[in-house]
């Protein structure tokens, strides 16, 4: 019983996982950037949602998709600012570009919002119930959820609306498509503000149970990496079972040693993977 | 006679590199204060590790994520040793750098494979498994690290054995030789053949390949090198802060500092890399001792205060971190405006 507790916890951790690397995989395939930014978004979405809760009284279940309509605009605006101007520079550039923005908002939060842990303990969310002797708790269940729905959400997105398929055009070959008449500076655009809208609301689901810092966003967006790279850079359901995966392999490894250890579990699946197979394991090329 | 001193290094007239490193030399003259000495040791340390970290970076071309590894291996070999066996630094030197080659070794034959984002994020992960690993870790003290006992040296020797050194001065020089080191090491490889080789790899490895340019071995030898300089500033720093802790030495944040440097100053040239750390160095210093201190009130004692209340809260420093702030700022401005490098901006204006 306590196994199938494990692997219902990393069930529910894989599904914020995902949520996060879906974001990061839809910005590296269109555009072959690597975000390490993207922590940051879900964090500043953690923060919006205790502000509406703790000024306003709003729950995080219904700011949360408000938080995702402001980070589309801040990360349409990012782009704008930012990335734009880097996409033709050095991959060096780049990273420079996404990991100074990771600095950047995350001091700034610091700042203005000082390094104190906070949480929303009186969400709706709240509360524990048990099944089958497993133990739910309410705020993970609907997270897990909401994730599960925002994933379902991006795929029909991407695969069965028109500007869904004009971001697959771009990602695969921006000249053709420009050929086509694709705007691929606007589907850039869209790109950012997606992958923002997407890792807000998992930071908004999470913002209902987990602590909510100024480094809350980079413990999610760094082991979200190697699930991107589980499936493959640039695959989007690639990277939702690659999150899946990285929230079993995390919860188990640290439930068997020591949870200070789990990471190196997932880590090390990162260069077991990549010695194996250099383009990832679902990757092409 | 003295043709050779308008002969140039990389564009740098010989005559102004005598000027520079006699002005560096004789700077301590310029102020006693210990914090305007400290700025320059670490300028120079920082400096050391950016020319370093261009030899695997700016020749090879690959860029390692991953050099605060390296600089954690020469601080906590010095200070394991020392605390456990009464070892000299000095004798902990050929120690640390065996261990960095055998780590080089170890690193870089699997991860040479890969490239571009693959690359990256793997050296990524190495060095975040390993502050994990290095801050569970006991023997090193885990998460606090291992701190000196103060030692009050007879004389100079002795304070060499000791690696303790009572002021800034002895310090200074030996950061200076470290300085000096790096670049002389990169210049040296720079022109010869193994240098050629590495450029080769950086411009078409599969054209380097195909003339038969052992690829890996060569990268594998600049990693080895590059690895052994950090290793060296690495045990320098523990001797000069007397104070070795994980997120200090081998965390994501100092592998990026390096890299950082290097980049900043332009990657691949001889001068980049000290130029970089002339300039970034000095600046977060200076930042973090005039904004990080200024340590903000307690927020609670604001509530009910009203708009002005929280203005003054911020005007005071809030909460903290405007450091960071502004290098943050600085790395997206650079990487946005000049992603070529500053000594790239001094040669537009030329």
């Amino acid at each position: 019983m306590i196994y199938g507790q494990v692997l219902l916890d990393g069930l529910i951790v894989g599904l914020m996982f995902a949520l996060v690397a879906m974001g990061l995989s839809l910005i590296y395939g269109v555009m072959n950037i690597v975000n390490f930014a993207h922590g940051e978004f879900m964090m500043l979405a953690m923060y919006f949602c205790f502000f509406a809760w703790s000024l306003f009284g709003i729950d995080p279940l219904v700011s949360t998709p408000l938080a995702a309509v402001v980070m589309f605009f801040v990360g349409v605006a990012v782009y704008r600012l930012l990335i734009r101007h880097v996409l033709g520079a050095s991959m060096v550039a780049q990273i420079f570009a996404t990991f100074g923005l990771l600095l950047f908002i995350q001091a700034a939060a610091n700042f203005f919002w000082k390094a104190d842990v906070r949480s929303i303990p009186t969400s709706w969310a709240a509360g524990n119930f048990q099944i089958a002797g497993l133990f739910f708790s309410g705020p993970e269940v609907i997270a897990g959820l909401g994730a599960l729905l925002t994933a379902g959400a991006l795929y029909w997105f991407i695969h069965r609306t028109e500007t869904g398929l004009a971001l697959q055009a771009v990602a695969e070959d921006p000249q053709a498509a420009r050929l086509m008449g694709i705007d691929s500076d606007r589907m850039f655009a869209i790109a950012w503000g997606v992958s923002c809208a997407v890792v807000a609301i998992g930071g908004g689901l999470l913002s209902t149970y987990y602590a909510i810092s100024p480094l809350a966003g980079s413990r999610w967006a760094l082991p979200a990496f190697v699930a991107v790279a589980i499936g493959g850079f640039g695959s989007i359901s690639g990277a939702f079972f690659g999150g899946i995966i990285i929230g079993v392999v995390q919860t188990a490894g640290g439930f068997f040693t020591s949870p200070s250890y789990k990471l190196l579990f997932v880590y090390g699946l990162y260069l077991l993977i990549v010695f194996w197979r250099p383009y990832g394991l679902l990757g092409r090329r | 006679m003295t043709a050779w001193l308008g002969r140039r290094v990389e564009g740098l007239p010989v005559a102004a590199i005598v000027v520079l490193f006699a002005a560096l030399a004789l700077y301590p003259l310029l102020t006693a204060l210990p914090f305007w000495r400290h700025i320059v040791i670490m300028s120079m340390l920082y400096g050391a590790m950016g020319v370093a970290w261009n030899i695997l970076g700016g020749l090879a071309g690959q860029v390692s994520f991953g050099h605060g590894l390296y600089f954690g291996i020469g601080a906590y070999t010095a200070a394991y040793c020392y605390k456990a066996f009464g070892l000299a630094p000095l004798l902990s030197v050929p120690i640390a750098i065996a261990i960095s080659t055998l780590a080089a070794v170890l690193i870089g034959l699997p991860t040479f494979r890969l490239r571009g984002h693959y690359f990256v994020l793997a050296s990524v992960f190495i060095m975040e498994g390993i502050y994990v690993v290095v801050s569970n870790w006991d023997q090193l003290g885990a998460a606090i690290g291992l701190e000196y006992p103060v030692y009050r040296a007879q004389g100079f020797l002795d304070a060499l054995w000791h690696g303790q050194f009572p002021g800034k001065l002895p310090y200074y020089y030996g950061a200076l030789g470290l300085f000096v080191l790096a670049l002389v090491a990169f210049r040296v490889i720079q022109r010869s053949p193994f240098g050629m080789f590495l450029v080769a790899i950086r411009e078409e490895q599969d054209a380097a390949l195909s003339l038969g340019v052992d690829v890996a071995r060569y990268k594998l030898y600049a990693l080895i090198v590059s690895a052994a300089i950090t290793t060296l500033c690495g045990t320098f720093y523990a001797q000069y802060v007397l104070y070795v802790e994980p997120m200090s030495t081998v965390s994501l944040v100092v592998s990026l500092e390096i890299c950082f440097i290097a980049i900043l100053g332009g990657i691949g040239t001889l001068w980049g890399p000290a130029l970089g750390a002339f300039v970034i160095v000095p600046l977060t210093e200076l930042l973090r001792a005039y904004l990080s201190g200024r340590i903000a009130l307690d927020m609670s004692a604001l509530s009910g205060g009203g708009l002005m209340a929280w203005l003054e809260y911020y005007a005071r420093g809030g909460g903290g971190n405007l450091d960071i702030l502004a290098y943050g700022l600085v790395i997206i401005l650079i990487a946005r405006f000049q992603p070529a490098g500053v000594l790239g901006f001094i040669r537009r204006i030329d």
